[in-house]
This record gives C-alpha cells, structure tokens and sequence, in this order.
C-alpha cells in the first residue's frame, strides 16, 4: 500500500462515517413517525417501483424528465465506475471483471455512453434552471444554490472519469472516449506519459465523490436515496380513501395530527423524497388561482420543521407531545384551500402525499379543537340535524322523486338497484332534473331500481374531508344499516363524491357493496343494447367538451364512460378542454370547499371556466353535481350564460331517448 | 361565578309540520330536536363568562325527554352539569308555568349570573326568562349584544331603535341575549365523548313542591291556523296596452301596493 491509498482510505472512512451519522440522524426522525412502514401486497409494490421508480413513468410525463430519466441511469452505471475507481486506489488494479465479461463490459459501456447523456441532461437542466426559470422550482435561495452545487459537482466527476477512461482504456467497447481519444491523442496514449495528468484526475474525482457523500444528505439530494423507497412504501390502498381514525380507542389522547411525530413512518419519509420539482404545486388549482396554499410548501415546511425540532424530539421521551404544526408550520389559509382534488398526489413522480396530510391537519383542527371555517360549520350542523349541508328538511328529501313512479325501498325492497340520490340530486333544484333524467334512463332500460326517500343520508363526504371524521362515521353507520336492512347489494349514485365514499370507505365499517356511477351505467346499457338513443345531441350543440370531476377521473379512473356516452350520439364532436382526464383542474368544490366562501385570489370555477369558454364549446358536460354548480356560477360570472349550456351526461342521453 | 343557562328543546327550523286535527297545537313529523339558537348564544356566553374567571356553568331545561339529546349537547359545548325538569305533558305548559318550574330549581342553585336566549323559536313566546328574573326578584336585561364582566357587576349593551343601550348589571341578575353576541362554538370530540359519560340530573314537579295549580296555564288556545297562502295565475293576453290595463285594474281589485 501506498501513502496515497491509505490517505483515499482514510478519506473514504471520514466520509462515509459522515454519511453514515446524518443517514441514522435522517433515519431516526423518520421513525419518529407512527405505526410500521406498509410492506403488503409485496409483489405489486415491486412492479410499482419498477414502472414508476427504475422506469420513471411518473417523470416522464413531463418532456422535461427525459432530462432526469439519463441522469438517473447514469447515475446507476456511473456508480458502479466510481465504486470501481475507489477501491481500485485503495487495493491497486483491482475491478469488477470479476462479475463476468458479457456484464463488466456492458457496464463500461453504459458508463461511457450515460456519461455523455448526462452532461447533455445537466447542461439543459442548468438552462432550464437559470435560463427558462419555470416557475414550479421557484424557492428560496439557498435551494437554487443547492441545485447549482449538485450539477457542478457531478459534472467535475463526469469530466474526470473521462479524463481518466481517456488515458486508461477500460475494456469494451467505450465510444465515447475512443472518439476523445482520437480526438485528442490521435490514436493511443502512453500511459505511463501522461501519469501525473491521470493522478490529478483521479484525485479531483474521489475528492468530489467524498465532497458529495458527504453533501448529498444535507441537501435536497436526500431524495437520491429515499424516493425509490418511498415509491415503494406508497400505501396500497384505493386512491379515494381516507382511512377512519379510531374514535372508540380510550388510550388516544388526541385524533388528527397535531404536531410532526403524530404523521406516519411513511409521511415522514415523504418529506425526504421530495426534490422540490415542484409539479405538486403547478396542477394545485389553489396555488394557481393565488391562494397560500402550495402542495410543495407543505412538504417544504414539514421538512424544515422536523429538522429543526428533531433534535428535541429525539431527546424527549415519547409521552411528551411535539409542537403544534398548526399555524406556525402550516397556517390557516394553506389548510383551508385545499379542494382535495388529488391534483398534487396525482402529479408527484415519488408518492408523495400533501392533501392526505392536510386532511390529518384539518381533523385535529377540528375534533381536537372545534376551530375551522364558520361556513363550513354551518354545513356540519345542517347534515348533524337534517342530514344535508343545506338544513333542508329531512323529510323532503324523497320529494323529487314523487309522480314518476319510483318505488322506495320500504315500498319494494325486491329490486335489483338502490339509486343512491345523493344530497344534490335530492334538494339541488338544478341536480333534480339529473337525478329525474337517471330515473328515466333507467325505466327506459328496465332496470329494477328503489330510492330510499326520507330515509336516506348524507355519505359523509364533506364532513369526512373537512375533518369531522366522527361525523362521517355516524352517517357511514346509520347509512349502512338502512341499505342493510334492504339487502341493498348494488348503488347506483350520480354524484363522484358520493360514488367515491360508498365506495372506497364504506367497506371500511364493513359496507361493501357494488357502487355504479351512473356514467358507467349509461355505457352498459347502450352497449349491452338495453338502451338505444337513437337521436341526436340536441341540435343547438355543435360543440361540446367534458369537464371531468376530481373524484370520478383522477380517484376512480372513470375517465372513458362520460366521454363514451356522448361519443354515442349522433353529431357529437367532444373538444377535449387543454387540462383533462387525470390532468384535469378541479372546479374548487371538492375538501368541504362547497360550503365555505372563496376569498382569496381568482375563483378556482372562474379559473376553470375561462379555459371552457376558451375551448370555445357551447356545451359542457358534466357528471358530478358540484362541479355543474361551480361551472354553472364561473359561467354566469363571466357572462356567458346565454353561450355555453351545463348538462349532465344523463340529461343528454334522456334527452336522446 | 356560578352561571346557569336556560336551554330549551325545539324542533328544527325545517322541520315540517301541520296544524293538528283540533286545531291547537301542530304535529310534527319525526322531527330533530335542536337547541333554541339564541340558547346556543346564552350558552357560549356563559361558558366565556367561565373561561374568564372561573366558575361553574349549570344548564336547565323543562321538557319530555326529548330534551336529552340537546342537554346532551350543551355539555359537549361545555356546560359543567345539567338538570332537566323531566314531564311528558311540557308542550302544555305556558310561559307561566314553566317559568315557574325553572325560577324553582334556580332557587336551588342561588346562582351569579343566569343567560337565557331571548326568545325560543318554537313558540316565541318571549316571556320565560324574564317571568323567571320577576319571580326570583332579581333585575334582568334583555335581547343584549354585548355582556362584559367587571369585576362584581357587568356591562350590557342592548340594541334599541337606531343606537345602543349601555347598562351595568349588579349580580344576582339574568340577561336574555340576541343573535351576534358570540360565535357558538362546535363541539370539541373529547368534550362529546366525556358528554356521553356525565350525567343528566333530572328532577320532577313534585320534587320541586309545584303542584298542578302551580303550573296551570293562565290563558288556553283556541285555535292555531296556518298564514293563508293563496297563490293565484292569470295570464294577461292581446296588445300591450290592454294589458297593462288589465294589469292595473286587478292590482287595484287585489288592493296591491295600495
């Protein structure tokens, strides 16, 4: 050995001790963090990282990961060449030939070319970053300088390696630095000449590789190592649900979360995987309409939080509670904006979750301290008396179905379908005539079908996702022994949000049951030819476009069925609105944000509305009642009530009949 | 500081109901009982009464025991005990008679301050709360706005006819109090759960020494009727002129806008 493999040996010790301390420090605060890290169904996990971690399918959705992609195979075959080069200056001439030629030799292949991708990905990125500016990776300063830090970095270590491959060849077949060698050299180096230039390489190369072990966790970086397992760990469990707490557990001292260490193992990882790419924040429709709220700040100020508090923590014993998040971390305008329209979640290329973390926020906001929107505590107290956000009477809400010759289930439980009405559908004058067109839809088809009148209750939906989490299990309760008590097997609802809480929680209190939309529904029975609209779209629709509904596309995948139904009529022509399917931008009703008052920047309908009336449509259609009520208001706000009609995918097809 | 508020039981305000068969009272279809709203305001005044100085805050309630689910609630808000005075015929008791029940068991608890909502919007009969300051022989402000304690006395606004009304209240004393007061606070879960465990003391008439005679009504109903709601459509046709003209004479028959 000489001096100078031990003084690489000595270095690569310092430095890997220093990674391996702020890894365990990292660690550590990340099981602060309740209940076990979810490791079921192991086999679609696996599949999950493959497409979404190795494959990227989440980054490339944007032109500007093809960028990431080559970095992060680089990255990869890259690695493999530094690991090579390091112990190979501890114990001379050593390699990994050792693995088999057909494999060492691809690798040096892939060293090679990546390489070269990856300086091309870095010189765009740097473009990207400091030329084109996109607004998305907007944050403080020291962030740009952290991005600045890493690109140089791996580009100095780039460089090196292919000083280094210039003058020693390694084998295979290595393009690449052939052609630099060519280049340069004409032809082949002596080695031994060139001695001193390749030791200066090889030294300014480990040393930018200790510089970023080193660095890499302090920075932002920290996603290289936790976002292929946080892709992982993402719960495996429907989109739309939103798991009960146990209300009934007496040892709980508190429900929601209220300070950092209430989130789980896994929302903690979350806030180490993120990069701050900030593709959360630009599909926020809060953020984008200007409200306070940004999916990434969330992240952001967690992260910052628990940092700063997780030395503490970590001394504390586990009885003692940590600081409130509440205000300081996350204020009241970023908590109460956010329309739970999964847009974030959806766009993360890691599994990161922001509204599931709002949500917890929101309910200890709520059952722990009785504090949030007055609006929206007037909605919780009109479902609480009369079982409908508006406190219309109980006992109206069968009404609307009265003289068409629907049967209620206590009249003749022996049908195949219960149509769940939904709140909307039974007191929304405007929803009405949907629920009625349904109804009609299905006495043309024959389906055998009840309501349950009166007896019918709020899901829970809002109650469930403004926070009031035991109000939603009261409804989800009693609306399950009534269906019960029919042997209700089949639903049929028209609201999404209805649609996604029968659905995705009701099994939860054991509730499980075939939920419908009335989209897919409609899609079946034309198919199936026990519907036949034979008309036309009604001939003042020349154009016509689909707003899709956060619940029903991104959180149930029901994207194709609307768009199918009107693709059925006759001279339909759909004109796709420039953000559609699982891209589509929320009407701004959805989290319990029906009920309260919108007061910061544009309305997020009125946003949505605009791009309609860009799109140049005279129809949109919907299927959801929240997003026909906020379209319907944005519409009328820009005056163009008179051009562009709202209708239920059901009203056209009834229409058609 | 000992405060009790005076609650009442009443069916939701959309609750639908119908004149019953003898005319004097209405039925209610399976109607929610909720607590009189300006009663949720004399609670929250009362329980921020409390958080400023300490004390204790009881609710009273007359009624069937349909009122144990509002009393219910006023514990999770945050009253520290409740009493209904339980009897299955309360519907048929009038502001004299229940004042003199609840002016009964005030007796029993010799409080500071008593809150009451200005009025119960059952019946708004308007008269309970201050039967009860007359019987008790203590001084009561109405309808007030504002209710700040200072020290051994308080000050009260009540809204009057284009202005306010400032008084200082010396305790023993009760204040009915309007809408705007506060913001009614929502119920906290814990404050639910530990609601559900405490008890509801109930009393009786007998236990209070009230008698039949006590309590009978000093005046009876002879009968309740619906407001009349005649909806009538006529279609004016041929040239305008006519039909402005037939537009104004109906409105002159109708006596409309006269």
């Amino acid at each position: 050995m000489t001096i100078g493999n031990i003084i690489i040996l000595v270095l690569l010790s310092a430095s890997l001790s220093f990674f391996s301390f702020r890894l365990l420090h990292l660690l550590k605060l990340i099981a602060l963090g309740q209940g076990a890290l979810p490791l079921d169904r192991k086999a679609h996990r696996i599949k999950r990282l493959l497409i979404d971690g190795f494959g990227q399918r989440r980054v490339l959705k944007q032109f500007s990961g093809v960028g990431h992609f080559f970095i992060f195979w680089g990255f990869f075959f890259v690695s493999f060449g530094t690991i090579e080069g390091l112990i190979s200056s501890i114990i001379p001439r050593f390699s990994f030939s050792f693995l088999g030629d057909p494999f060492y030799l691809f690798m040096n292949f892939g060293q090679d070319v990546f390489g070269l991708f990856v300086i091309g990905a870095l010189l765009v990125s740097l473009y990207r970053r400091f030329v084109i500016r996109p607004v998305r990776m907007e944050g403080a300063f020291s962030h740009t300088v952290d991005a600045l830090i890493i690109i140089t970095l791996i580009f100095v270590l780039l460089i090196m390696s292919y000083g280094m491959r210039v003058i020693d060849p390694k084998p295979g077949w290595t393009p690449v630095a052939d052609v630099l060698r060519e280049f340069i050299f004409h032809g082949t180096v002596s080695s031994t000449s060139y001695s001193v230039a390749y030791a200066s390489f090889e030294w300014i190369h480990h040393s930018v590789v200790l510089c970023f072990l080193i660095y890499i966790l302090y920075s932002k970086h920290t996603h290289i190592l936790f976002a292929l397992p946080n892709i992982f760990l993402k719960p495996d469990k429907p989109l739309g649900l939103i798991e009960k707490l146990d209300l009934e557990d007496e040892t709980v001292e508190h429900f929601g979360i209220q300070g950092i260490t209430d989130f789980t193992k896994k929302d903690l990882l979350d806030l180490f995987a993120c990069t701050e790419c900030g593709r959360c924040q630009e599909a926020c429709p809060a953020y984008i309409t200007g409200k306070p709220l940004s999916p990434k700040k969330v992240i952001l100020n967690l992260k910052e939080h628990l940092l700063e508090a997780g030395p503490a923590l970590l001394k504390k014993s586990e009885t003692e509670f940590s600081q409130p998040l509440y205000s300081d971390v996350i204020n009241k305008d970023m908590l109460w904006s956010c329309t739970t329209c999964y847009a974030c979640e959806e766009a993360c290329p890691v599994g990161i979750a922001p509204m599931k973390k709002i949500i917890g926020i929101r309910q200890a906001r709520v059952l722990m301290e009785g504090d949030f929107p007055e609006e929206a505590q007037r909605a919780l107290r009109n479902i609480e008396t009369q079982s409908n956000p508006w406190g219309l009477p109980q006992q109206q809400r069968g009404q609307w179905a009265e003289g068409l010759g629907i049967k209620t289930l206590a009249e003749n439980p022996d049908v195949e379908y219960l149509f769940f009405a939904g709140c909307a559908g039974s007191y929304d004058q405007r929803y009405i005539s949907v629920s009625k067109a349904i109804a009609a839809i299905l006495q043309k088809a024959g389906i055998q079908f009840g309501i349950l009148g009166n007896e019918e209750l709020c899901t829970g939906d809002s109650a469930k996702r403004i926070g009031n989490d035991y109000l939603a299990q009261e409804l989800a309760v009693a609306n399950i022994a009534i269906f019960n008590r029919y042997g209700v097997r089949k639903i049929i609802t028209s609201c999404p949000h209805c649609f996604n809480t029968l659905k995705n929680e009701y099994p939860e209190y054991g509730g499980c049951f075939e939920v419908i939309h009335h989209s897919d529904l409609i899609v079946d029975l034309i198919t199936s030819g026990r519907l036949q609209p034979h008309s036309r779209l009604p001939v003042d629709t020349k154009k016509i476009t689909y707003h899709d509904s956060c619940y029903l596309g991104r959180y149930n995948q029901i994207m194709d069925a609307p768009r199918e139904v009107i693709a059925r009529l006759k001279g339909s022509k759909l004109v796709e609105l420039k953000r559609n399917r699982e891209n589509s931008f929320c009407c701004g009703a959805g989290g319990g944000r029906m009920w309260m008052e919108e007061k910061i920047g544009t309305a997020i309908n009125v946003a949505r509305s605009r791009e309609i009336i860009d799109s140049g449509v005279d129809t949109v259609a919907t299927a959801c009642p929240f997003c026909m009520n906020m379209l319907a208001d944005g519409i009328k706000q820009e005056g163009r009530v008179e051009e562009i009609k709202i209708r239920d995918i059901a009203e056209i097809v009834a229409e058609a009949l | 500081m000992k405060i009790v508020v005076l609650i009442k039981s009443v069916p939701d305000t959309a609750s639908i109901f119908k004149v019953a068969e003898d005319n004097k009272f209405v039925v209610i279809g399976n109607p929610k009982f909720i607590m009189s709203p300006y009663d949720e305001y004399a609670l929250e005044e009362a329980i921020k009464v409390k958080e400023s100085v300490s004390g204790e805050v009881v609710v009273v309630s007359f009624g069937d025991e349909n009122a144990l689910e509002v009393m219910r609630t006023a514990l999770a808000v945050g009253a520290d005990s409740a009493i209904l005075v339980e009897n299955s015929d309360a519907d048929s008791f009038t502001g004299k008679g229940v004042s003199k029940v609840l002016a009964a068991v005030i007796k029993t608890l010799s409080p500071n301050i008593i809150f009451a909502g200005k009025q119960a919007v059952d019946d708004d009969g308007c008269q309970v709360p201050e039967r009860v300051a007359e019987i008790l022989g203590i001084s009561h402000a109405s309808a007030v706005t504002r209710f700040e304690l200072q020290g051994l006395t308080a000050e009260a606004d009540r809204e009057v006819e284009g202005g306010y009304c400032t008084m200082e209240i010396t305790f023993p004393a009760l204040c009915t109090v309007e809408k705007g007061i506060n913001t009614p606070r929502y119920p906290t879960l814990p404050n639910i759960m530990k609601a559900k465990r405490k008890e509801i003391r109930k009393m009786t008439l007998e236990e209070l020494n009230l008698s039949a005679d006590d309590v009978r009504p000093g005046l009876t109903v002879n009968s309740i009727s619906l407001p009349r709601q005649e909806r009538l459509l006529k279609k004016l046709e041929g040239e305008i002129g006519a039909q402005v003209k037939q537009l104004t004479s109906i409105l002159r028959e109708e006596k409309i806008g006269l």
